[in-house]
């Protein structure tokens, strides 16, 4: 049996390499040379070449305008040709092989997520063995050992595919970390398997891709209502949440306070890998906020809907308030709908709104943590270089994609329509990414280094106290922004 | 302090994962293709897919449903 994997920040293993030297001394690298090898850039690298393959693809596919039957409204749908291409197994409920192939039948659509998911793992692979080889590692070692990884992976999406799972909001998050900690917890991890556990990296990749997703055209489609709930109330919420987190609970980890807090408030799971990333939070403080995350939205998920039944609300109130405080995005959906029609777009569009927070977030903690948690010998407050050199550059790789793909959105012909045709092969390699990356959390985890996480509930007190203040500083928001300031002029 | 031999380690590793697998193989190819025909949770099944919410969509961009929310606020003058 192998030794297992230690346990270790979720920060780039340049920093074993001293590309971060702290504090302020030390010998540093060129930027050139920092480009060339450092695990951010190449996250940024592989991120951008595999948007500009997915945006030019999208952008020059053939057109096709269809006339809604009904209403007489055309649309222009663009299919990616690359989409057969780029898949992950799709939902499954009796037998296990249709999530990869099953034949259309009973006005169920044909599936074939074979050649989609082989186009993903062999274009994961080379990009990063590519990578892996630039950085001066052993690109074989990766490749024997990816094949492994991807295939737990798989058999995560696999078991997250399934519909009774699926309808009850269990991540795929959830499912890849089981499986990466039961062969760590078992076996123990071989050390074969280590070229291809390479959790931050798949994390800033994933982010990097994630960045496209975020449009900030989306900020206003709710007006101000919407910008006032999601915008005004949700950093209130993280800071007061941090700042109660460090100077009541005294946190012993600023970082699992701060994804904590950033899971809680902007919008779950993404928002903790974002923020996760962001800070350096250890793994293990990643897992645990996430677990917390889905737990509570499981129950949020069925409760809310009830209490503004209840009450009486009005399907915008209850759904705005629903939208500004139950982490999942998918779990605001299924509350929202639960209310009705209206309910449900106003639940999804403030959550929209609010996953558009996650650059912003994710931008100020990198800039926060450099400046102020990260500060130098005597405490002294960094240069400007120093800041520069310490900063989590995949942030700017994120950011730069989240600005671009917006003008492109706005500018370009039929902007919508190229960006869903591009979106769909995004999002899947965004998806793949986080499940190897929790999959890697999973095989370099001992469920032994998760209990002292738990020491004295604290993070428990910590998510119970930041989620009391956001369901009532969004319902009171959502009631004067919906209900008296803007009440005639909000249609979803 | 008891010394415990590596092959006894080995092997007990091995029956863990055997016993995890079978666990996981007996939920998901029986128990919940089982509870998904049961009326509450077949009926919620149902709903989503009609709704086309995905309940565990990370992102805005993973709901089918938000295409047409969002169709239906840029139609919006």
């Amino acid at each position: 049996m192998s030794d297992e994997i230690e346990s270790g920040e979720l920060e780039s293993d340049d920093h074993e390499e001293g590309s971060h030297p702290h504090p302020e001394s030390g010998s540093r690298r060129s930027l050139a040379e920092e480009m060339r090898t450092s695990e951010d850039w190449w996250a940024i690298w592989v991120g951008t070449f595999l948007l500009i393959i997915l945006f030019l693809f999208a952008w020059t596919a053939p057109r096709e305008t269809k006339t809604d039957v009904e209403s007489g409204n055309q649309t222009v749908v663009i299919d990616s040709p690359l989409k057969p291409w780029i898949a992950k197994p799709a939902t499954w409920e009796s037998n296990v092989i249709d999530t990869f192939y099953s034949e259309g039948s009973g006005g169920k659509k044909a599936v074939n997520t074979v050649t989609g998911t082989i186009g993903v793992f062999l274009t994961i692979a080379i990009l990063f063995a590519i990578a892996v080889k630039v950085r001066g590692h052993c690109a074989k070692q990766f490749l024997r050992a990816f094949p492994a990884v991807f295939l737990l992976a798989t058999v995560a999406y696999v078991m997250s595919a399934h519909s009774v799972v699926k309808a009850y909001n269990l991540e795929y998050a959830l499912w890849a970390l089981a499986v990466g900690l039961i062969i760590s917890n078992t076996i123990g991890t071989p050390n074969w398997l280590r070229p291809a556990v390479l959790t931050e990296f798949y994390i800033k990749t994933g982010l990097v891709m994630l960045g496209a997703e975020v449009l900030m055209g989306r900020l206003l489609a709710l007006g101000v209502p919407g910008v006032f709930v999601a915008w005004i109330v949700t950093p209130i919420v993280l800071i007061s949440t941090y700042v109660f987190g460090q100077k009541v609970l005294k946190m012993e980890s600023k970082s699992l306070n701060m994804v904590i807090s950033a899971d809680m408030s902007v919008c779950g799971v993404s928002a903790a890998i974002a923020t996760a990333a962001s800070c350096k939070a250890k793994k293990e403080e990643l897992s645990l906020a996430i677990g917390l995350s889905l737990s509570f939205t499981v129950v949020m998920m069925v409760v809310l809907p009830i209490v503004i039944k209840a009450l009486g609300m009005s399907e915008t109130l209850g759904g705005a308030w629903m939208g500004g405080t139950i982490d999942s995005t998918g779990a605001v959906a299924a509350a929202g709908a639960t209310l009705g029609e209206v309910g449900e777009e106003v639940a999804s569009t403030v959550k929209m709104i609010q996953n558009i927070l996650i650059g912003v977030t994710s931008f100020c903690v990198a800039v926060y943590w450099v400046t102020t948690v990260e500060k130098g010998e005597g405490n002294a407050r960094p240069s400007v270089m120093e800041i520069w050199y310490r900063f989590p550059k995949f942030v700017l790789g994120f950011v730069a994609a989240s600005v671009i793909f917006s003008i492109l959105h706005a500018t370009i012909t039929d902007g919508s329509e190229v960006m869903a045709a591009m979106k769909a092969g995004g999002k899947t390699f965004r998806g793949w990414f986080f499940c190897l990356a929790f999959v890697s959390i999973g095989l370099q985890t001992n469920f032994r280094e998760l209990f002292p996480y738990f020491k004295g509930g604290k993070p428990l007190w910590l998510y119970l106290a930041g989620q009391s203040l956001n369901l009532i500083l969004t319902l009171a928001m959502a009631w004067l922004m919906f209900e008296v300031v803007f009440k005639e002029t909000v249609t979803p | 302090m008891k010394r415990v031999s590596k092959h006894r380690l080995f092997y007990g590793g091995w029956t863990k994962l055997s016993v995890a697998v079978a666990v996981i193989l007996i939920i998901w190819l029986i128990g919940l293709p089982w509870l998904a025909n049961r009326a509450l949770v077949r009926n919620r099944i149902d709903w989503l897919a009609e709704e086309q919410i995905d309940p565990t969509a990370m992102f805005y961009t993973e709901l089918e449903s938000m295409d047409s929310i969002l169709r239906k606020i840029e139609r919006e003058p």
